[in-house]
């Protein structure tokens, strides 16, 4: 199943009532839509008033939502869209479409032009869980090393990985869970240390 | 003999060790749901078990997987955010309508409304089709049971139909010339049938 799948199903429980499901979705999008916006606003203090704007009218919009466009490059549209309003609310001039962006939305090089409101301390605690994701993964065993990285790298199914690494799929599965868990019991710590703050 | 003191011991021992299963029982049914958790994140978890996993994990074991995989392929993508944005999204969402009502009323309506097109197309259809029919039959049959058509008649005939005008004027030149009534007669047999498509057409490119 591929990623536009796996959030379909998810819209699909939305669409049905679920709001867990949403919660979901706004979990897996929150840190991409936060650095879509943070570098089309100028204050960070902006960013999630505009964002939590984003998910709403997503949410009301979810059951119009039909599938032909992959769930973030249209979660992504409305999110530039809410901020472009939002500058021009605000009596800010919005950033002018980028003619290279496909119907998807999928290009945000006018986005990347813009400013980027990282805080130092952000960067530094991104830093620190990147450093201690890749780490971890260094230490993991041969085998969970390769099923992590064919999964998340690569991108292949578990199928995929199954016939690449010579294994019964069940078995793949239980490896990426070994290494995905290995590694969050890492960054857990990190995550509650720095819960309260922006990061 | 056993004391008192021993039945104390043994118990707390029997306790403990129940403690100590529950505690691995528990433990066991959350490496269970983070596993299916895991294959969810992956879009690999049986569909059939989506809804109890959406609805017994936590939203922290989902974003720590997604953040695992956010940080292996571009760690740079990500933006910062705060705990707090997650309770303030939480609550706004708890704010806004299920969709699940909303959904079921336009399905119903979309039904309705399907339901009305398709009877519609049903009885329509048909009915045009039989009225052709019967037009045909009418215009085709009418001609020929007439053996000895007069002037009255196909005047008449001609003035009530909106069939075609070269029938009308070829059967009026019959009656007025003699020496073609062969030819006219024969004609019309002929012309009849072929006369009668326009009208058919026009019968069917009313519906």
């Amino acid at each position: 199943m591929s990623e536009k799948d796996a959030d379909l199903e998810l819209v699909k429980r939305v669409q049905q009532g679920d709001k867990k499901a949403f919660d979901l979705l706004v979990a897996k999008y929150q840190r991409k839509i936060s650095r879509l916006l943070s570098r089309m606003l100028r204050e960070q203090s902006e960013v999630e008033d505009v964002m939590q704007e984003t998910f709403i009218k997503a949410y009301r919009a979810l059951p119009q939502f039909r599938g032909e466009s992959a769930f973030y490059t249209w979660l992504y549209r409305i999110a530039i869209n809410t901020a472009r309003n939002w500058m021009t609310a605000q009596g800010r001039r919005p950033s002018s479409p980028n003619p290279n962006q496909n119907e998807d939305g999928e290009t945000f090089d006018d986005v990347d032009s813009l400013t980027d409101n990282n805080t130092p301390e952000s960067v530094y605690v991104s830093q620190e869980i990147a450093a201690t994701v890749n780490a971890t993964i260094e230490q993991l065993p041969e085998e969970l090393r390769t099923a992590i990285v064919l999964r998340e790298i690569e991108g292949l199914s578990y199928e995929e990985i199954a016939q690449a690494m010579d294994c019964p799929i069940g078995t793949v599965r239980s490896r990426i869970f070994r290494a995905r868990e290995a590694i969050a019991a890492k960054l857990r710590p990190l995550i509650d240390q720095y819960g309260d703050r922006r990061w | 003999m056993v004391t008192g003191a021993g039945k104390q011991g043994e118990s707390m021992s029997d306790r403990s060790t129940e403690a100590q299963s529950d505690v691995e029982i528990h433990e066991e049914s959350i490496r269970i749901l983070r596993e299916r958790v895991c294959a969810m994140v992956d879009g690999e978890l049986d569909p059939d078990e989506v809804p109890s996993t959406i609805s017994q994990c936590t939203i922290r074991d989902w974003s720590t997987y997604h953040l695992i995989g956010d940080v292996m392929r571009r760690s740079d993508a990500l933006g910062p955010v705060s705990t707090t944005f997650a309770v303030r999204m939480s609550a706004a969402l708890e704010r806004e309508a299920a969709h699940s009502t909303v959904r079921s009323q336009a399905t119903v309506e979309k039904r309705q409304g399907h339901g009305e097109t398709w009877w519609r197309r049903w009885l329509s259809w048909p009915t045009a089709a039989m009225v052709a029919a019967l037009a045909s039959v009418v215009w085709i049959s009418y001609p020929l049971l007439e053996t000895e058509p007069t002037h009255s008649t196909t005047a008449s005939l001609s003035s009530k139909s909106t069939g075609p005008v070269a029938t009308a004027v070829l059967v009026e030149k019959k009656a007025a010339e003699p020496d073609l009534s062969d030819y006219a007669d024969a004609h019309q047999q002929y012309a009849s049938p072929i006369a009668m498509q326009p009208a058919s057409s026009g019968t069917g490119g009313g519906r």
